[in-house]
């Protein structure tokens, strides 16, 4: 009878360390697989709004997206737009408050002519243009998405 | 028959413990298995996304590429074949979005995503393939393209172009000379060859988009020809034999010239090269007939460490339709080798990422292509020098009766830039998978 109450006991600790163990993993498991979640949702809405803005650039087109700011060499001119700020939805908002998402474009020219302060685009420029989209509570870069207008093409 | 575990019973917790155990973890890796999935999934959408706009930026940068082409050689020349180079998945030149992930490769074809070569007449299609991340697309359009008008313009007609300033403490050039920026110091210009010409103004001794300075005697015209100065110049410069002075120029002309020259320059450094080798410690030898890569365009490249050794290079087996092409890798040049070649007015040295040439210990023979370099020039240039910024210490000279380049660098037979730029446009067709 005592023998059988000591292998109980054993069978109960046992027991008690599989299921805090399996707690344990369990847990970790359930936070990274909500952390990748929420990543996935994240590039998702990166993608969308990225892409979205590339093609408003296109759409805008070579000759009429603002000029940038020439490099001290005079082989190219860099543009960087103003900081986006959108929602959970992929909505843009009007500041940075309760971001989720930050997206700026960038615009660099190359190769330009250059004319004292102010440079012109010519037939074999080329503009690059570049979104990045960052999560707007801890800046990181969560994708870059980018194109090449030239004079007349796409 | 009673079914499940009687706990009544003793021994039968841990039995109940592992199946709840395993049922658990079955759902916890079913969950993240599903959560990792759609995050791959996810990934690999806005890598495809990605892709497309990759394949989209290559179609535009050969458009580009041909643009800077349309005033030289033949048309055929001017795009990209359908090549599959050693190494690369696709066919075509490979090429990047500067701050983006992926690759693209991008060819020219007579039909979509064909593989027969444009000849220079018929329909063009230019055509590319983007990896990002392992996401592939596709994206061709239709273009037109046509050559410019021949104008006489040229870059190359001028001894030295020099995009910045320059300082001068004598000597002289037998050709024209064209500088933006300010020029400090005295000089004997165009002593010798035949005029520059600056789109349809002839007869050009010198252009210069700037201050001329003085420091010690002022600066010297030959021969008749004419100055076009838009700057200051007050006593500082001599016209010699009737040339006359011009204060209304096309100031831009120059900066045309140097995006123009830039873009050869980087496009050149893309091209498929060979290595020379420069293990013999005294002479060097190039088969230039052995380097088949791009037809007559003969593209070789050495580190610019190489130069400074005082050695001579021999080109070997060079024809007249042969251009020979040496990119120089590196930041700074010490120039140390004489060069023989039979065809010297069709040899290029590229210096696409120099910032320094000293060139002393031996003269420099050949086109110096260094867009972005500073030349310190104690000995002679025997050749069109294109240069960012010029200095010369002593009374060197620049050398052009013999030396005017005359090569093709898009692999034709033709000058550099005597004709106007033509055009190269989208034509209405486009499809992407």
């Amino acid at each position: 009878m005592n023998r059988q109450r000591g292998v109980s006991l054993i069978e109960l600790l046992i027991s008690s360390l599989i299921v805090v163990m399996v707690l344990v993993v369990g847990a970790n498991a359930w936070v990274y697989g909500m952390k990748l979640s929420v990543a996935q949702y994240k590039t998702s809405v990166a993608s969308q709004i990225a892409r979205a803005d590339v093609e408003r650039a296109k759409i805008v087109g070579f000759a009429n997206l603002p000029l940038g700011t020439i490099a001290g060499d005079s082989q190219s001119a860099t543009f960087n737009g103003t900081v986006e700020y959108f929602d959970k939805n992929g909505v843009a908002q009007g500041n940075s408050t309760g971001a989720y998402l930050s997206l700026q474009r960038k615009i660099v020219d190359a190769p330009i002519t250059v004319s004292g302060t102010t440079y012109s685009l010519n037939s074999f420029s080329k503009r690059t243009i570049t979104t990045t989209v960052k999560d707007a509570n801890n800046n990181t870069v969560i994708l870059v998405m980018g194109t090449v207008l030239a004079k007349d093409g796409l | 028959m009673k079914v499940g575990l009687n706990f009544n019973q003793k021994g039968s917790v841990l039995p109940a413990v592992l199946i709840m155990s395993a049922v658990g973890s079955a759902l916890v890796v079913g969950s993240l298995t599903t959560a990792g999935s759609h995050y791959s999934l996810s990934v690999s959408r806005a890598n495809s996304e990605a892709a497309l706009l990759v394949a989209e930026a290559g179609l535009n940068d050969e458009l580009a590429l041909i643009a800077t082409k349309t005033s030289t050689g033949t048309a055929s020349t001017w795009v990209t074949t359908p090549t599959k180079l050693s190494g690369q998945p696709y066919a075509g030149r490979k090429g990047t979005v500067a701050g983006t992930n992926g690759d693209f490769w991008v060819y020219a074809s007579t039909t979509p995503y064909g593989t027969t070569p444009w000849t220079g007449t018929g329909p063009v299609y230019l055509n590319s393939t983007a990896v990002v991340g392992g996401a592939v697309r596709k994206a061709s359009m239709e273009v037109k393209i046509a050559a410019g008008t021949p104008t006489g313009t040229s870059g190359s007609d001028f001894n030295a172009l020099v995009f910045n300033s320059a300082t001068t403490q004598g000597g002289h050039s037998e050709g024209p000379v064209a500088v933006c920026g300010t020029w400090q110091g005295p000089y004997e210009i165009n002593q010798h060859t035949t005029p520059g010409k600056v789109n349809t103004i002839g007869n050009i001794g010198l252009w210069m988009c700037g201050d001329l300075t003085k420091s010690g005697n002022v600066k010297k015209v030959f021969n008749g020809y004419d100055a076009y100065v838009s700057g200051s110049i007050t006593n500082t410069l001599q016209m010699l034999g009737n040339g006359k002075l011009y204060k209304t120029m096309d100031e831009s002309w120059i900066g045309t010239q140097q995006s123009l020259w830039t873009s050869r320059s980087e496009t050149l450094e893309t091209t498929p090269d060979l290595r020379i080798n420069v293990s013999d410690p005294n002479n060097i030898n190039v088969d230039v007939s052995a380097n088949t890569l791009n037809g007559n365009l003969r593209v070789f490249w050495v580190n610019a460490t190489d130069v400074k050794a005082l050695k001579t290079i021999n080109f070997n087996n060079m024809t007249k339709d042969d251009t020979v092409v040496v990119n120089v890798i590196g930041p700074t040049v010490d120039w140390g080798w004489t060069v023989n070649a039979p065809f010297k007015n069709r040899l290029c040295w590229n210096f696409v990422c120099t910032d320094t040439i000293t060139v002393k210990n031996r003269a420099f023979t050949g086109m110096m292509l260094a867009v972005h370099a500073r030349v310190s020039q104690y000995n002679n240039i025997q050749g069109n020098m294109i240069v960012n910024n010029w200095k010369n210490y002593g009374a060197p000279e620049l050398h052009f009766t013999g030396f005017k380049f005359e090569g093709s660098l898009a692999g034709g037979s033709s000058t550099p830039g005597s004709n106007a730029s033509g055009t190269v446009g989208f034509a209405g067709s486009y499809n992407a998978s």
